[in-house]
């Protein structure tokens, strides 16, 4: 076995027990990904971990297992990505007129729509620093934040939507706007490294 | 993987779509609320905390500026998350500053790849999927120590700061900061400033009532890290392979466009003004976009106008995405859209407000 | 004897969640092997059939993958995870009572949905002759293995998985520093699994 093995290994254990961050751990999740033996190592440990608590044993099937997830995951994605194509494009009474609906049959190619200046071959929706992302349905109910309590250690506030989502649409000309108007992040004190970072953070996935 | 990001983070804008009368209502009374008052209660929720001491504000713009400070100043690798209701979107962020010359670079984590690279206020972007790559300039990024420094600085008018106890975020110890609005015409934020250097670790923008819109946060940090800036400067050069664009953006005024303001919306100044020239079409002929910018100093508020065209301009409404409103709405041959991190009553207050200078 | 035990780890897992909701499907597969095996014995104790069992097991991860995102860590993950468990399980078994074809040897009874309730040696997932065996001998030789590790690092890997004690607790029992902990922990983990390794998976599946 190789050194590298052996440190590989060493840092799938420290892995196991939430000891890495950063690049480290990065790079361990890759290599359990990537590397047979290192998949077998963090298999072995669980197993490991969970025949000493429950004195009950399994294991022998578990990759098997995970290679049957995966399948049904990437076919899990696809169900969903036209799932949501139609939701979004769901006929709006209130929307008479081409205002504003993502029109899968026409948008990739209507240029049109993109009212910046763009250089000849930078049609592409997706070209145009275009940020944007919706309340979707299904909120959590934490409760309000009491700001005045001032606790010592505060509590994560979970993050909610402030009303029900009633209407959701997609609309790429608000989405360049949007990013223009996030261009200008300078001017508030709170950039958070840097206002232009929340642009490029946000992505709409225009498939 | 990109399907699972459309169940996370579908590009939607919420829209609610209201009467234009019920709307107007709204403005007006959010107008009488916005321009009459000078001194003001506290918005509910946001509720007051202990008495003010006698220079309650000299706090406001001291954390700010040690936090804007850290942020240009210190080198940091970390992976950055922002998320609002159910949707959240990451990076990863490389910054170093050599004193004279900040750069960074940004990797997007979700949604389709990109990388951002900054050098100053250059920034370009490239878009691995298109090969494409656009470059532009952000004159603005170096606007906020100005803000503070001016005479007529406002932030401490309309925003109180106090401590609020201590937490941890990705490995480091935090101060917790509520930056609290005095009006209800802006929004409050929750601040983790990282002990040591300020850097802002973690940030939440909290509405009325203080229930949190949006949150932003770090969770992989690596502060004083090991940022090689050739190598950045190398990637940010490399553009073979890519077409690059350059947005053309044409500083101007408001004025000289032909617009005013003729309600000014509390605490909030113009910025600047740019106009973005829009190619014809076969539907609509060569136009400019105006983009005029306003601040408080935390918030800022954007007013876009154009030329009006029935066939993309329907319906007047209010959209939503996280903590960021806007609403459009028909003024005449225009159209405007107002984009803003500040509640709808603020946004309505900028559109009542513009107008045709005569 | 239940699952009485936490599972180890919190923040690891939040940081896999964060890392799957980030973009890295591989992430969400650290969680899975992590914790199949405990889904499969808790979903065993409410169905019989064993095919059944894996199915539903397979339904609940993807259930927890699509809402992933709504888990923000105000709780443990395995708790979020156990509930998913529990409900689409549940479901499945209302599914079942309504079809007439199943027959009720698929079943157990209705007291088994009690997450606290445990039936003794029933067996586990895989029920096959062969599969009892092969579970029986990986227990055997993880005791064994744990029987012949010199004290030190028996101690700290029995402190870490069944006292679910953090590093710098066990360094204070211990009296030693962390780097300590850590080492003995993997060195311990290393021999044990060195005799585990080949008992697992070294077929790729004996099902299908």
């Amino acid at each position: 076995m190789t050194n590298d093995t052996l440190k590989t290994r060493e840092a799938i254990s420290a892995l196991a027990d939430g000891q890495l961050r950063g690049q480290e751990f990065a790079r361990v999740v890759e290599a359990v990904s990537k590397d047979d033996d290192a998949r077998a190592t963090w298999h072995a440990y669980h197993v490991v971990g969970d025949v000493l608590r429950s004195g009950d044993a399994a294991g022998h099937n578990d990759l098997a297992f995970v290679a049957r997830l995966q399948i049904r995951l990437k076919s899990e994605e696809v169900a969903v990505q036209s799932a949501d194509a139609v939701k979004l494009i769901a006929p709006d009474a209130i929307n008479a007129g081409a205002n504003g609906q993502f029109d899968t049959k026409r948008d990739s190619a209507n240029v049109s729509r993109f009212r910046w200046k763009l250089v000849a071959g930078l049609a592409s929706f997706t070209a145009v620093a275009a940020v944007g992302w919706g309340l979707v349905g299904g909120l959590s109910t934490a409760p309000t934040v009491n700001l005045a309590a001032a606790p010592a250690a505060p509590a994560s506030a979970t993050v909610v939507a402030i009303e029900q989502p009633q209407i959701m649409i997609r609309d790429p000309r608000l989405d360049e706007l949007l990013a223009a108007h996030k261009q200008f992040g300078g001017t508030s004190a709170l950039q958070m490294p840097a206002g232009f970072l929340r642009n490029a953070t946000f992505e709409v996935p225009n498939r | 993987m990109r399907p699972m990001q459309i169940t996370l983070f579908t590009g939607c804008w919420l829209r609610r779509v209201r009467d234009a009368a019920l709307a107007l209502a709204a403005v007006a009374g959010a107008c009488s609320v916005g321009v009459a008052q000078t001194a003001v209660s506290p918005a509910p929720g946001l509720s007051s905390g202990p008495v003010e001491t006698a220079q309650p504000d000299r706090g406001i713009n001291e954390w700010l500026l040690r936090m804007h400070e850290a942020s240009r100043r210190r080198a940091y690798i970390g992976t950055f998350v922002v998320s609002s209701g159910s949707s959240m979107a990451s990076a990863k962020i490389w910054h170093i500053c050599d004193g004279q010359n900040q750069m960074e670079r940004v990797e997007s984590l979700s949604g389709p790849p990109r990388s951002t690279f900054r050098r100053d206020d250059q920034v370009i972007t490239f878009l691995p999927e298109s090969k494409h790559a656009v470059a532009e300039r952000r004159e603005s990024l170096g606007l906020f120590p100005n803000l503070l420094q001016s005479a007529d600085s406002s932030i401490a008018q309309f925003y109180s700061a106090r401590q609020a106890g201590h937490d941890r975020v990705a490995g480091f110890d935090a101060d917790v900061v509520v930056l609290q609005p005095k009006d209800k015409l802006r929004y409050g934020y929750r601040v983790w400033s990282e002990k040591r250097t300020g850097l802002v670790v973690k940030l939440q923008t909290l509405d009325v009532d203080g229930r949190v819109l949006e949150q932003s946060a770090f969770s992989e940090l690596q502060l004083d890290a090991p940022v090689n800036m050739t190598k950045l400067n190398q990637m940010m050069s490399n553009t073979e392979g890519y077409k690059v664009d350059r947005p053309e953006m044409i500083k101007t005024t408001a004025a000289v466009e032909g617009w005013v303001l003729k309600a000014p919306v509390a605490g909030f100044k113009a910025m600047s003004c740019f106009k973005r020239p829009v190619a014809a079409t076969e539907t609509a002929a060569a136009d400019n976009t105006m983009q005029w910018i306003f601040s408080d100093g935390l918030a800022s508020v954007s007013l876009f106008v154009e030329l009006f065209d029935r066939r993309h301009h329907g319906q007047e409404g209010q959209m939503v995405i996280g903590a960021t409103q806007t609403i459009t709405r028909r003024i005449g041959d225009w159209w405007l859209t107002v984009v803003g991190e500040a509640p709808a009553q603020t946004l309505a207050a900028f559109a009542q407000g513009l107008e045709r200078k005569k | 004897m239940t699952d009485a035990l936490p599972p180890v780890t919190t923040d690891s897992d939040l940081m896999l969640v964060e890392r799957t909701v980030a973009g890295d499907q591989r992430a969400f597969e650290l969680l899975v092997i992590k914790y199949q095996r405990r889904i499969q014995r808790l979903i065993g104790r409410m169905v019989r059939d064993v095919d059944l069992v894996e199915d539903i097991a397979q339904e609940t991860f993807i259930r927890a993958y699509r809402a992933l995102h709504q888990f923000r860590g105000d709780a443990q993950f395995y708790t979020w995870l156990y509930r998913i468990a529990v409900n689409t399980a549940k479901k499945a078994l209302l599914e079942l009572k309504r079809d007439p074809t199943v027959s009720e040897g698929s079943l157990r009874s209705g007291d088994d949905d009690d997450e606290t309730s445990w039936h003794g040696n029933e067996p586990t997932s895989d029920e096959t002759p062969e599969s009892v065996l092969a579970a029986k001998e990986i227990a055997a030789v993880v005791n064994a293995a744990m029987d012949a590790l010199p004290a030190d690092l028996r101690q700290a890997v029995t402190l870490r998985e069944i006292e679910g004690l953090s590093y710098e607790e066990i360094s204070t029992v211990m009296n030693c520093p962390i780097g300590t902990v850590r080492s003995r922990i993997f060195r311990a983990r290393e021999a044990i699994s060195e005799k585990v390794k080949p008992l697992l998976d070294n077929q790729s599946g004996k099902r299908w």
